[in-house]
């Protein structure tokens, strides 16, 4: 599963945003706000990742136990399958 | 037609007479013999479609990128579509003849494509009543109904001083300053008058009752004004390029949020916080 195509991230002062662009700018109105977490998981799910994937990186960043760490990473991923921003299944 | 010098670009319009504002482009009217966007419209009875592949379908409009290389929009009652290049430079807007509201649809596009236009050169549009006010520019931003028209005729008429750049399409130029522009797309309000001059707010209206102006996050800066922001749905770098104009209009001009009633008492408010501010 990857980020579907279409969206730009942007850091601004100590915040990061989703501004969907071209295409996606019609489906998606707006733009989606992340911290910082959710803007690294984003930006490595601009490649093909698997659930057991994300959560390793975010071990490898942040000081967390496994257990949250895999908790944050279906969260994340229910809100990305929730808003229709992924390509292919969560696995 | 129509020629005309607009935020720095040379203007040729063709077959645009019947425009709304068509008037007020001699307020920006210049000829130094060149040509940086050109538009012109067609009254056919039927108009050629290219061939080409469908990048893009959303409700009633079609995007089509022809086997030359030229982009189409196509709407699909047949009532009217539009050719443009990467730049928006060379735009052709055709209408089938006896579509109804032909002048609305030509100021829709000719300031959209215009907009696009100017994004390819460091510049923007904003959805804004843009005025001058001691020689420094205040966007009132906000949709339709938000008050921008009633708040400037407040001010316009407590101050004779400050004057409406444009009621609904100001430019923005990128340079060592950011300057607010007047242009001549002043969609229902019909004021507007051809200066320049450096942008000093951005003010996001919303209705409410407590007149109050405050500082948003720069989430919300961004949010507001990309709600505000002329950029093409359908043309990914230009779309990009409108990002980062955003990024840096939220970075160098203070934004604030407004929730007002409209009323002189709002006026009052907002010019009692743009003055605390140094800002007028």
């Amino acid at each position: 599963m990857k980020i579907k195509d279409g969206f730009l991230l942007r850091k601004l002062a100590d915040t990061f945003v989703v501004v969907p662009v071209g295409q996606a700018s019609l489906d998606l109105r707006g733009m989606i706000t992340l911290n910082h977490s959710g803007a690294f998981l984003w930006e490595h799910l601009q490649a093909p990742q698997t659930k057991q994937t994300l959560v390793e990186t975010l071990l490898s960043e942040y000081d967390v136990d496994e257990a949250r760490a895999a908790a944050d990473v279906d969260r994340f991923l229910e809100l990305l399958k929730t808003n229709e921003l992924l390509d292919g299944p969560v696995e | 037609m129509l020629r005309a010098t607009i935020a720095t670009r040379q203007v040729m319009l063709e077959g645009c007479d019947t425009m709304n504002h068509a008037d007020k482009f001699p307020l920006f009217a210049s000829d130094d013999g060149s040509v940086d966007f050109h538009m012109s419209v067609s009254f056919l009875d039927d108009f050629p479609l290219p061939q080409g592949k469908v990048i893009g379908e959303h409700k009633s409009t079609v995007w089509i990128e022809a086997e030359n290389g030229e982009r189409w929009l196509f709407h699909k009652s047949g009532k009217f579509a539009l050719s443009y290049d990467s730049t928006f430079s060379e735009n052709k807007l055709f209408l089938r003849k006896g579509t109804d509201k032909a002048e609305i649809l030509q100021y829709v596009y000719v300031t959209q494509c215009f907009a696009y236009h100017l994004l390819s050169f460091s510049g923007c549009m904003l959805h804004a009543s843009g005025l001058t006010c001691e020689g420094g520019g205040i966007a009132l931003c906000g949709a339709s109904g938000m008050g921008k028209s009633t708040l400037s005729h407040l001010w316009t008429t407590a101050d004779p001083d400050v004057r409406v750049l444009c009621e609904d399409a100001p430019a923005v130029t990128f340079g060592q300053d950011l300057l607010l522009r007047g242009t001549p797309f002043c969609g229902n309000d019909n004021r507007c008058c051809n200066e320049a001059v450096p942008l000093r707010a951005i003010v996001l209206l919303k209705k409410g009752t407590d007149n109050r102006v405050v500082v948003p996050t720069t989430a919300q800066k961004f949010a507001g004004v990309l709600e505000n922001f002329s950029r093409p749905s359908h043309y990914r770098p230009l779309s990009e390029k409108a990002v980062d104009m955003m990024q840096t209009l939220i970075q160098r001009v203070p934004v604030y949020v407004f929730a007002h009633d409209a009323t002189p008492a709002a006026l009052k408010a907002l010019q009692t916080a743009l003055k605390a501010d140094g800002l007028i």
